[in-house]
């Protein structure tokens, strides 16, 4: 007596099709599975039996096997065992199922027999959907981020009892409505609006440009002045996510599990804020199970990193590719797995290791060598990824109270939505998207200043000893600048305001 | 090098840190540092701590002499004793002068006047700008700048003593072969190699110890006709220098400070208990009766502002101010404010401090003023 069901094992962010057959023989009574089970697909043996006995079903007697093609890939995960559990049911009696050929199970059993979430169910819904398969039955947590999978009926279901009764045809499961992404309200206003940010008009332009142009920021401020939520404010000034983007993103999530239950699509870019002792593997991706890190999790959002130099330095090192090129690849024994990771870094830190040195009413007791050794612990090739670099003003709690109001997210959006319009038509047909990615033929290229531009750029080269890296990032910063105002040339007043996002610690190294 | 018996007996009492008043004492004892010398380690001899004894008794054959002058000979530092016709008389006057001075780079500059610039080793912008005004100034008189080499001021100090090409000294409170802080041994070798001068009184391999730095800074105010005061609090060297200014007769000034800042409690203790004011090298060179230097005043770049330029900067005239405060003020848009002032800098009208204000440069304040 044999049968078989179809599951889904996850490779990165997708998944691979995993058949399920079960063989009952008459023999010593005993349950085996083979096809390379990992030690939680081992374990499913137990929650299985448990599950068909607590739900009324009769377990299978005699001696059962159970194989997971192909069987040479290792299995890991729970996610294997409604497609186990329906393997045997239907071994015992085969007359009883419809339609398992074409049909999905996705889901881990409670011993009482409930459906327990998996985890990246949406790359597996995707998958399937790409392989031919019809429907797909998971657990009802996992049922919303599959909604918007074109050409696949999805059936969320509770318990086993629920699945037995649809694919017996004795109570059919209703199926998930399938929604449009538009219909999620992609640019619902966030909890985070600059409208809430008092002062900090450079922060706040700093802000907008990093918006703008795709550029990396650096915030140096004492604790209070307005860092963390200047960087909240990021998610809700870039514009709106298209779906491929939100479907790329939401990927990453479901297949790190951080996706949580009953969650659709995700339609507010991520924000992450690791903390600053989060280990290389966390961040970048990888461990013994390859999960998506920080990085990917941020994807099409912003990585927020507090406290700056409070990092490992070989957790920031190891940063700099993955901002660089996009993505993340993953290389385990079982094969290599690719995240994306386009995500807009930004950072703060303090001025000084106690964090008061600028402030007007608290001292800074610490010396120069010591904010020399702070500012030290950032490498130089990160911070050359950081195109602007902002202080924030130190305000007292007076200013704030008398200042008015201030401009919101929405407008600021609008201008940013007007500058990435532009740069979108500059850099058509080439491999640019945005001002930050530039390299020096395109710097060359692109950032051309009109003479009264060059001229003061020139002066201030002079005045500030800049470096030739530094001249770069500031015609970048100034081409964005440009672009927010709406000039076809860089102008003299563009350059001026990029040379305001420069930090006054010359030890920033320029 | 040849050193005569005496200057050999001199420089082994040296090398153990002797003060100059034990020696002045000793060579009354024993006739002349030679008969210390020779009376070191007999019955009779003269009675050290341990710790010297054994130093001096390490050092007392002609073979370690020999090493000691070699190896001095090696690093390039020579001896000035206070018998020599070039040590500088104003310090050869005091009762506690260094016996013998360490020294590297020209003992010319012991001949031009010699004013002190002093101050704290944790500076803020302003006092860094003002020390660097007044030693470009003093040194376009001819005046000679003299200071600690240490951190803030001190570094300040010398730093444009030598871009405005004017000779400067550093007295170290160390050995000259272990400046401290360690940092600062480029600006020793630029200062030595150039027509600046670097002293010590203490031996070649003498660790940086607390007490030095006190007792160093009568060298300091020693050496000078006036001691200026740019930025400390009221407990720190820069008191001490004042202190043993005042003692040796020397003219006292200070730097007016913003009152409620640390930096500007000692300036304005100083003014207070009678101190000279000082807003420009030329009040000093006045003071102390050297001709003021009578450089040509500079061309204005203040011409050619725009009407909102000039607001800022008079707005910025009063005190320093965040790009908030003045935005309000102008009612301007951020990104319009930000580019003008990011034009007043690089014209160097203005300058940017810790926390995002923006403080009028002297070189701004002196033209609108003239």
């Amino acid at each position: 007596m044999l049968a078989k069901t179809l599951s889904c094992g996850l490779s990165g962010v997708y998944g691979y099709p995993v058949e399920v057959e079960a063989f009952i023989s008459s023999g010593m009574i005993g349950f085996e599975i083979v096809g390379l089970p990992g030690a939680a697909v081992k374990e499913s043996r137990d929650r299985v039996r448990a599950a068909i006995s607590v739900s009324g079903l009769s377990f299978p007697f005699g001696k059962v096997t159970v194989n997971m093609a192909p069987a040479d890939v290792k299995k890991e995960g729970t996610a294997y065992e409604l497609a186990i559990a329906v393997a045997l049911l239907a071994a015992r009696s085969p007359e009883a199922f419809h339609g398992l050929g074409e049909t999905m199970l996705l889901g881990e059993l409670a011993l009482d027999g409930r459906l327990m979430p998996v985890r990246g169910a949406l790359g597996m819904a995707i998958t399937a959907a790409r392989q031919g398969v019809r429907t797909l039955i998971l657990p009802r947590a996992n049922a919303r981020e599959c909604e918007c999978v074109a050409g696949l009926a999805v059936y969320p279901a509770e318990t086993l009892l629920q699945v037995y009764g649809h694919l017996s045809g004795k109570a059919p499961l209703a199926a998930q409505p399938t929604a449009r992404y538009e219909t999620l309200a992609p640019d619902a206003p966030t909890a985070f609006d600059l409208k809430y940010v008092k002062g900090q008009p450079a922060g706040r332009k700093a802000l907008e440009i990093a918006a703008a142009g795709g550029h990396n920021l650096l915030m140096t401020g004492i604790p209070g002045s307005g860092k963390t939520m200047l960087a909240r404010c990021l998610p809700g000034i870039l514009p709106p996510m298209t779906y491929e983007e939100a479907l790329e993103t939401t990927l990453i999530h479901s297949a790190a599990g951080e996706l949580g239950e009953d969650h659709g699509l995700m339609t507010q870019r991520p924000f992450r804020t690791p903390h600053h002792n989060v280990s290389m593997p966390a961040m970048i991706g990888g461990g013994a199970k390859a999960r998506p890190g920080e990085v990917s999790l941020a994807h099409n959002g912003v990585l927020f990193l507090d406290e700056l130099p409070e990092f490992r330095r070989e957790t920031l090192e190891a940063l700099r590719q993955p901002l660089e090129d996009g993505f993340v690849s993953v290389t385990r024994v079982g094969g290599q797995n690719r995240y994306q990771s386009h995500a807009a870094l930004v950072a703060a830190m303090n001025p000084c290791p106690c964090g008061n040195y600028g402030s007007r009413t608290r001292p800074c007791r610490c010396t120069p060598a010591e904010i020399k050794r702070y500012l030290g612990r950032i490498s130089g090739p990160l911070l050359d990824r950081i195109d602007l670099r902002v202080e924030m003003d130190a305000v007292s709690v007076e200013e704030i109270e008398t200042s008015g109001t201030e401009e919101s997210s929405a407008a600021v959006r609008a201008r940013v939505l007007e500058a990435r319009r532009r740069q979108t038509a500059r850099y058509a047909g080439l491999s640019y998207h945005c001002n930050a990615q530039l390299d020096q033929p395109g710097v060359e290229r692109f950032c051309t200043l009109d003479a009264a531009a060059a001229k003061l750029l020139h002066q201030a080269v002079d005045r500030f000893r800049l470096s030739m890296r530094a001249y770069g990032r500031i015609r970048k910063v100034a081409r964005t600048a440009a672009d927010l105002s709406g000039h076809e040339a860089i102008e003299a007043q563009d350059v001026a305001l990029a040379l305001q996002f420069r930090t006054a610690h010359e030890s920033y190294g320029g | 090098m040849h050193l005569s018996e005496e200057q050999r007996s001199l420089l082994w009492l040296s090398a153990a840190k002797i003060t100059p008043s034990h020696v002045t004492a000793l060579a009354q004892a024993y006739g002349g540092p030679e008969g210390v010398w020779d009376a070191f380690g007999s019955r009779g001899g003269p009675e050290f701590p341990e710790q010297v004894r054994s130093t001096l008794s390490t050092l007392h054959s002609c073979h370690a002499m020999d090493g000691l002058i070699a190896r001095l000979e090696q690093k390039n530092v020579r001896l000035l004793f206070r018998d020599d016709e070039r040590y500088p008389g104003q310090l050869a006057k005091l009762d506690d002068a260094p016996y013998l001075l360490y020294y590297a780079g020209s003992l010319d500059c012991l001949k031009r006047p010699m004013v002190a610039l002093v101050g704290t080793r944790r500076c803020s912008a302003y006092g860094r700008e003002m020390a660097g005004m007044l030693a470009r100034g003093l040194c376009d008189a001819g005046v000679c700048v003299v200071s600690g080499l240490a951190r803030g001021i001190d570094l300040a100090a010398h730093e444009s003593a030598l871009e405005a090409g004017g000779c400067t000294v550093g007295v170290l409170g160390s050995g000259i072969n272990v400046p401290y802080p360690p940092e600062h041994r480029p600006l020793l070798r630029k200062i030595a190699g150039g027509i600046g001068l670097v002293l010590s009184e203490y031996p070649l391999d003498a660790r940086p110890l607390p007490y030095h730095f006190p007792h160093r800074n009568r060298i300091i105010s020693g050496l000078s006709l006036g001691v200026v005061f740019v930025e400390g609090r009221i407990r720190s060297g820069g008191i001490i220098t004042v202190d043993a200014a005042l003692s040796q007769g020397r003219e006292v000034f200070a730097v007016p400070g913003c009152v409620g800042t640390a930096g500007a409690e000692g300036p304005n203790h100083i003014l207070r208990e009678g101190g000279r004011i000082v807003t420009c090298a030329d009040d000093v060179l006045e003071d102390l009766g050297l001709a003021p230097g009578g450089a040509a005043p500079e061309p204005d770049e203040t011409e050619g502002l725009t009407d909102l330029q000039r607001r800022i900067l008079d707005l910025l005239a009063l005190e320093p101010l965040g790009a908030q405060e003045l935005g309000e003020r102008l009612m301007l848009d951020a990104s319009r404010l930000l580019a003008e002032l990011g034009t007043l800098e690089i014209m160097g009208l203005i300058c940017r401090e810790s926390g995002n204000r923006f403080r009028r440069t002297l070189q701004a304040g002196n033209q609108r003023r003239s």
